[in-house]
């Protein structure tokens, strides 16, 4: 089909914006897609695009921030910069500054559908990590040590099943291991 | 059997279906940041959870081995980089491929012939479910499945059709269908996917949407949007053959006649040749020759396919001389 903006081109640029669940779509050429102001070239092919369309939600002052994820070691702005988040983990880390690009390719919805089959049982024991932490900080601060060291082994048996979760199905035998 | 060997429903127009779900280890950096390691620690983890699957080491493969199975569909271009060891897991009748550190760390893909999204649905499940249940996969409950690209997050599912479009080709309709397709939340593109040519007029159609819908839906507004393209070939098959029906049989004729007795043959001569042998055959312009038969020569003849089977390896004219003796035969 042909550019909506200046009907001599061929359009190979699909700009699509979703604000707010409101549609807006145009085909274009590379030639009027760089010149209006969609905010990105095709140089550099997908990757980039997709970076600059991260980059477009981005202030500067936000892409300075020096946070870093703690598992792989990707800033925002290296997310930014690729277009691809680093690991799992950065989209917990950098979850305030990814939203506004998630919801801006998908809308502002929540999965459905299928879920690992031993999420929820994950799930519930870093649920109960959680917890068991929290009263580990008050028995320390009650000074009561010998509760504290308590939890602090429950906790770490617990710690010890998920490891075990996450490495291969041929040691899936020392779960039980109270 | 292999699906390019296989009939399926509806294969006059729909060659074959695909589904691939994305995953990730959750405690591993994605791709764009493994080390090779990293990537080798994951072939192993994955490879122990399907321990009934068999594995192609792609870092020893040739450049053509590994092209040969871009052709076939089981691997993606980007697979066969050498930035990452990279290793395919390949199930039973090759109904099921699985890339290992390609985009994300893993790709489980199911295609079938014909058009069938349940069935290729299935068969990428029961993969899904055995290896989900034995590792930590990345996964959250609002975002769904953790990606490397943001694009994918949700059910993390892409349902994809390549479908044989010459007549609305013929009348320029295919770019007309695309801004309608994108309002379903599906796109088209060349048969070898992002960026590639439409090479004998196959397109690839899939769905663009993958989080906030449930993979049912997204089964069911596909099966709506493939069955509505079919429609519409069919309407554009008849609008040609009532227009120009001397014509169309004669070139159908010509290009049956060239593969059954060209001497060389070109990987796009061969493209447009089947292309056309293949409408006629299913207008009834021709005697009956099965689609899949058609499919299972037009991936035999590919480049590297064909040089994978010993033949044509001097140079680029003992290739098109290997191409057209295969085709000879397969047509006489």
């Amino acid at each position: 089909m042909l550019c909506q903006k200046c009907g001599k081109n061929t359009a190979t640029v699909h700009y699509k914006q979703i604000i707010n669940g409101a549609v807006y779509e145009e085909y274009l050429c590379t030639e009027c897609a760089d010149k209006t102001n969609k905010g990105f070239t095709l140089d550099g092919g997908f990757d980039e695009l997709f970076g600059k369309l991260f980059g477009s939600y981005r202030t500067s002052s936000e892409l300075k921030s020096p946070k870093a994820c703690p598992l792989c070691g990707s800033t925002i702005r290296d997310i930014s910069n690729s277009g691809k988040v680093g690991c799992a983990k950065c989209y917990e880390v950098f979850r305030e500054e990814l939203m506004p690009t998630v919801t801006g390719i998908h809308g502002n919805v929540t999965h459905i559908g299928r879920t690992p089959g031993n999420h929820r049982e994950m799930m519930e024991k870093q649920a109960k990590i959680n917890e068991l932490k929290a009263r580990q900080q008050k028995a320390v601060e009650e000074q009561d040590y010998e509760l504290a060291a308590q939890l602090r082994d429950e906790i770490k048996a617990i710690e010890n099943e998920l490891d075990n979760t996450s490495s291969s199905s041929s040691d899936k035998s020392s779960e039980n291991n109270e | 059997m292999a699906w390019y060997n296989e009939k399926g429903n509806n294969d006059d127009i729909v060659l074959s279906t695909r589904v691939r779900f994305a995953r990730n280890l959750a405690d591993y950096p994605f791709t764009g940041r493994l080390s090779a390691s990293g990537a080798a620690e994951i072939t192993e983890k994955v490879k122990n959870a399907l321990p009934e699957y068999g594995a192609v080491n792609f870092s020893s493969l040739t450049a053509t081995a590994a092209r040969s199975y871009v052709e076939r569909h089981y691997v993606s271009p980007l697979f066969t980089d050498k930035r990452l060891p990279r290793t395919l897991l390949s199930g039973e009748n090759e109904r099921v491929q699985i890339m290992l550190c390609e985009e994300d760390h893993i790709r489980i893909q199911s295609i079938v012939a014909g058009f069938d999204p349940n069935a290729a649905f299935n068969e990428a499940c029961k993969a899904d479910d055995a290896i989900c249940s034995r590792l930590k996969i990345a996964f959250d409950p609002k975002l769904g499945y953790l990606t490397h690209c943001p694009t994918n997050l949700g059910n993390a599912m892409r349902v994809s059709a390549m479908v044989f479009l010459p007549a609305l080709t013929m009348l320029g309709k295919t770019d007309g269908i695309m801004p309608g397709l994108n309002k379903l939340g599906m796109t088209i593109r060349g048969v070898y996917g992002e960026g590639s040519r439409a090479e004998g007029n196959i397109y690839q159609i899939s769905n663009s949407s993958s989080l906030g819908i449930s993979e049912s839906d997204i089964i069911a507004n596909f099966t709506n949007v493939i069955e509505r393209v079919c429609t519409l070939e069919k309407e554009a098959r008849k609008v040609i053959t009532d227009r120009e029906l001397d014509r169309l049989t004669d070139k159908v004729c010509r290009s049956l006649g060239i593969l059954r007795s060209a001497y060389m043959l070109t990987s796009d001569e061969l493209n447009t040749r089947i292309s056309d042998v293949r409408l006629g055959a299913s207008l009834g312009l021709i005697d009956p020759i099965e689609s899949s038969k058609l499919t299972e020569l037009f991936i035999a003849s590919q480049p590297a396919t064909l040089a994978m089977s010993g033949e044509g390896l001097e140079d680029d004219n003992a290739r098109d001389k290997a191409r057209a003796k295969l085709v000879r035969a397969a047509l006489a």
